[in-house]
């Protein structure tokens, strides 16, 4: 199975490059034709940055980017935009995303005008059948973006991004700004058009509870590290680094029955621009012991398809116990 | 509701303006009378702006000449009027020309920024050192006085104005949103400029336009006062003051002072005018709700 | 009850270019009551009213809205037809506030220190080194390590989670009888939130106060709020104690609400009711939730009184036989 886009030992800082800050170091990631990779973070994980540098909308400062097989790390702007029909990103903020001055028609069929050899007439009924795939109503075609509710809006940004019938889209925290009834409207749109255009995703959010409902594989980043990956059932069911066990115990369930039992982290996300010189998350780790702030923790596959960097993991002292 | 359509749509929006900013709706009714006075000169007044009657030489304003006459006995008011269609002729073909050159680089050093923003906006910096009126008079006094020369020549002293004000709004729009979505739907650059940004860039230079054509008009005179511009007898404002001043000393006050009131008055429609459109178009001063 | 409030409306009236007159109804007759030592969790989507209420409590309303009816009774007096003078009296010593953006609630310009005192000297005679020794004693207790250090610290030195903790600091130091708390966590991490939220918690059960926390995420109200008023276009559609609620939901846009959540949510079934809020310039005559109901019939022309229901109260028409 070849791999629609591969990331190896990249690497992403920003600023001059004495003081620089990295926002990502030494990720290694794979994504596979067809899945949903959800790719998890708080604020400052690097979680955006990855998604651009995915479809070269950023060019990294160290490592390679592959889709489909070519080294695209530093094909120029010229070169990639043929790429951009395989490739397509729905943004986080459906307000800022679309050209306020254009009509929904035309935002929709800009990457068939952009990509796709059609007459003015094939490209709008193309565009009238992707509105109805997305369900924005023939009456909104000709209305301008202003006149769209975020959520609709959203939908816009999505038929975008599938005109072309794109290998791999990227979903950046598609659903975080939009509110609760929209957001499950949206979800439920990705999960039928990942069964009908066979696109692979990748999902980015800071929520765990919406990755359980639609990936298949997670990736967990922490202070621009890969710290945990492996299929969405295990990470999700079993988390094996003690990051991973915190994030998805501080998930505030919304059934008052379930008192959850949260592990409390001490203090919050270290800054970047000094970053411990061991494990990143050492700091707030209530198992880091002395090593864990000295040496690196290697990204190991602790079971089949599961790789998680911890220490304390090959001694099966990785648990982290909340309180009673 | 038709009639509410046709007629009332546009004095409740007057209403409107004017209660909003008062000073701008002053400006627009200045801008009003100026533009008909251009459009309908020869139905405003009986005389041929330079139709030279001798029987009629230096007449005071009052009777039959509402501003009085000049020296070749030619009506004051009339040549006023005659003088609208130059200023707004000389004017607004120097905006555009401000705005075809002025837009694009600021569109394109906004947008690539690095060298290209370097090299271009300090070459606009070096000649916005001198000041503009003393570049104008060199290059009219160079390439000789026509009407499309001062056109072109205060069209391409303005557009760093043009170009500073789309390069700031591009900066704002460049990170992020629609133009990062534009980008990685695989838009060309040209079409990435003029599609995408340009539209959502346009609003401070359209706002400032009126602004400039104040200026425009302010430094044609000036050149025509210092006989580099359009020749007497043309009724060109500043060439009017210039055979004005000349009387000033000797009593005929009326000759310079009305197309210099003529002057101050477009100005002034024009700065309110533009000042009104720059709230109504900023998008930072227009509230929701 | 700590504060109640009655039939609250608030109207935004503006003039068009056009010169029409303009009239938002942006809230429509909202009720609700905090008791002493709980927590109510005012819950909605954007646009629903849940911080414009607030705001038309505590008189901090700009033109062009406007409270146009309504009591909000705390302490035995009218907020709504109180002074600016007595309101300012109020806020800020016995309503505390904790808004959204930590960091545009502090004074760039003053050290954690100085803004801390001065909140008390603007509200109460007490000396300089008696207001800096409580409020020393106050970010003790909302945990801020080295707290004698931090009361010289600047705004901007402050992480996202410290900042918001001083601005709850801030909001207790002169001991007010309720706090509100304008979506206190919105834009903190995951695992800062919880801290946060942990915090407010335990110094409302401490202190013995009534608290309003203002969120769209129904995962807080759950696990941290007492009592909770769903909002909808300017009205409160359904309240009770969240147990309650959470378990019978008697409107049909709380059970819309609660089916959405990641953990209840089913993908794939069709029926999402989700949708734009309905235009508050061109409200409908009935329901307002009507448009997007799936139970809506004839009745819900009329508008729907706020009828008992076996976990609280709900405004539908079908409330009681759900």
């Amino acid at each position: 199975m070849t791999a629609i886009a591969e990331l190896r030992g990249l690497g992403m800082r920003f600023g001059p490059m004495a003081q620089g800050v990295h926002a990502l170091q030494d990720i290694d990631l794979t994504v596979r034709p067809g899945e949903i990779l959800g790719l998890v973070g708080e604020s400052g994980s690097g979680k955006s940055t990855l998604g651009r540098c995915l479809l070269r909308l950023l060019a990294p400062t160290a490592g390679t980017v592959r889709f489909e097989g070519d080294d695209i790390t530093a094909w120029p702007e010229r070169r990639l935009r043929r790429l951009r029909s395989a490739m397509s990103m729905v943004f986080q903020d459906p307000w800022s995303a679309l050209n306020p001055r254009m009509r929904i028609r035309a935002l929709i069929e800009e990457p068939l005008l952009l990509h796709c050899a059609l007459s003015a007439a094939e490209r709008r009924a193309r565009g009238e059948a992707l509105a109805t795939a997305v369900r924005i109503s023939p009456d909104q075609l000709d209305r301008m973006p202003g006149e769209l509710s975020g959520g609709q809006l959203q939908r816009v940004c999505i038929a975008r991004a599938i005109a072309t019938n794109p290998r791999l889209i990227v979903l950046d925290e598609p659903t975080s700004s939009l509110d609760l009834s929209v957001r499950a409207g949206i979800l439920d749109l990705l999960a039928e058009l990942r069964a009908s255009t066979g696109s692979a995703m990748v999902f980015i959010t800071h929520d765990l509870a919406t990755l359980r409902l639609i990936a298949d594989r997670v990736a967990v980043l922490y202070l621009g590290r890969i710290i945990e990956e492996g299929p969405a059932g295990r990470v999700l069911a079993d988390p094996l680094h003690p990051y991973t066990q915190a994030l998805l115990s501080a998930h505030l369930s919304a059934d008052p029955a379930e008192r959850s039992r949260r592990i409390r982290l001490q203090g919050e996300i270290p800054s970047p621009i000094n970053r411990p010189p061991g494990c990143s998350f050492a700091t707030r780790c209530p198992l880091a012991e002395p090593r864990c702030n000295a040496v690196q923790p290697p990204l190991l596959e602790q079971e089949p398809g599961h790789i998680a960097a911890c220490l304390r993991v090959p001694e099966g002292s990785n648990r982290l116990v909340p309180p009673p | 509701m038709i009639a509410t359509m046709l007629g009332f749509a546009p004095l409740a929006r007057a209403r409107g303006l004017s209660r909003r900013s008062p000073m701008a709706a002053i400006g627009v009714l200045i801008l009003a009378l100026f533009v008909i006075a251009a459009l309908f000169e020869p139905l405003l007044t009986q005389y041929d702006p330079v139709a030279a009657d001798t029987t009629a030489l230096m007449k005071p304003p009052g009777g039959a000449h509402l501003f009085g006459t000049d020296a070749n006995g030619m009506d004051v008011y009339a040549r006023v009027l005659r003088g609208t269609r130059y200023a707004f002729g000389i004017a607004i073909p120097a905006v555009l020309v401000a705005m075809l050159i002025g837009v694009p680089v600021g569109l394109l050093t906004g947008y690539l920024g690095g060298w290209t923003d370097e090299v271009l906006m300090r070459g606009f910096d070096a000649m916005r050192v001198f000041p503009s009126i003393i570049l104008a008079l060199a290059v009219v006094s160079a390439a000789g006085p026509s009407l499309v020369n001062v056109v072109i020549v205060l069209g391409v002293l303005d557009a760093p104005v043009f170009a500073r004000l789309v390069r700031s709004e591009v900066l704002a729009l460049r990170s992020g949103g629609f133009v990062e979505s534009a980008v990685a739907a695989g838009n060309t650059l040209p079409r990435l400029l003029f599609v995408h940004l340009m539209p959502n860039a346009l609003a401070g230079a359209m706002a400032q336009s009126a602004v400039r054509a104040a200026w425009a008009v302010r430094i044609s005179t000036t050149l025509a006062f210092l006989g580099l511009g359009i020749q007497p007898p043309t009724p060109e404002w500043g060439a009017m003051i210039r055979q004005g001043a000349e009387y000033m000393v000797t009593g005929q006050w009326w000759v310079g002072v009305f197309p210099g009131i003529a002057l101050i008055l477009l100005s002034l429609g024009l700065n309110l005018a533009g000042d009104g459109l720059s709230e109504l178009l900023d998008p930072r001063q227009r509230k929701a709700g | 009850m700590l504060l109640t409030v009655e039939d609250l409306h608030t109207r935004f009236i503006t003039r068009d270019l056009d010169d029409r007159v303009r009239v938002a109804e942006a809230l429509n007759g909202v009720s609700f009551g905090v008791g002493e030592g709980r927590i109510l969790g005012l819950v909605g989507e954007s646009g629903a009213g849940k911080s414009l209420t607030v705001t038309s409590l505590l008189g901090l309303l700009r033109p062009p809205a406007r409270v146009t009816a309504g009591r909000a009774l705390f302490e035995g007096r009218d907020l709504l037809a109180l002074s600016e003078a007595a309101l300012s009296e109020i806020r800020g010593s016995r309503i505390g506030l904790i808004v959204q953006s930590p960091r545009s609630a502090l004074d760039p310009l003053a050290r954690i220190g100085a803004q801390l005192v001065r909140v008390q000297r603007v509200h109460r005679r007490i000396s300089e080194a008696d207001a800096r020794s409580r409020a020393e004693a106050m970010l003790v207790s909302v945990g801020i390590p080295d707290p004698r250090r931090r009361l010289e610290a600047w705004p901007h030195e402050l992480s996202g989670g410290m900042a918001q903790r001083v601005v709850i600091a801030l909001a207790l130091i002169n001991e007010p009888h309720l706090l509100i708390a304008d979506e206190p966590t919105t834009g903190l991490d995951v695992t800062v939130q919880a801290q946060i939220l942990d915090l407010l918690h335990e110094q409302v059960r401490r202190r013995r106060i009534g608290a309003i926390v203002i969120t769209h995420d129904l995962g807080v109200v759950a696990q941290y709020c007492d009592d909770v008023a769903v909002m909808f276009a300017g009205q409160v559609m359904e309240q009770g104690a969240v147990a309650e609620v959470f378990a019978r939901p008697a409107h049909p846009y709380t059970r819309a609400l609660l089916a959405s959540v990641p953990e209840r949510l089913v993908l794939g079934t069709g029926k999402m009711l989700g949708g734009p809020p309905p235009d508050l310039y061109a409200l409908p005559r009935g329901c307002l939730y009507g448009q997007r109901c799936a139970h809506a019939a004839a009745q819900c022309a009329a508008p729907p009184p706020m009828s008992a229901t076996q976990s609280g109260a709900a405004r539908c028409h079908f409330a009681g036989l759900a």
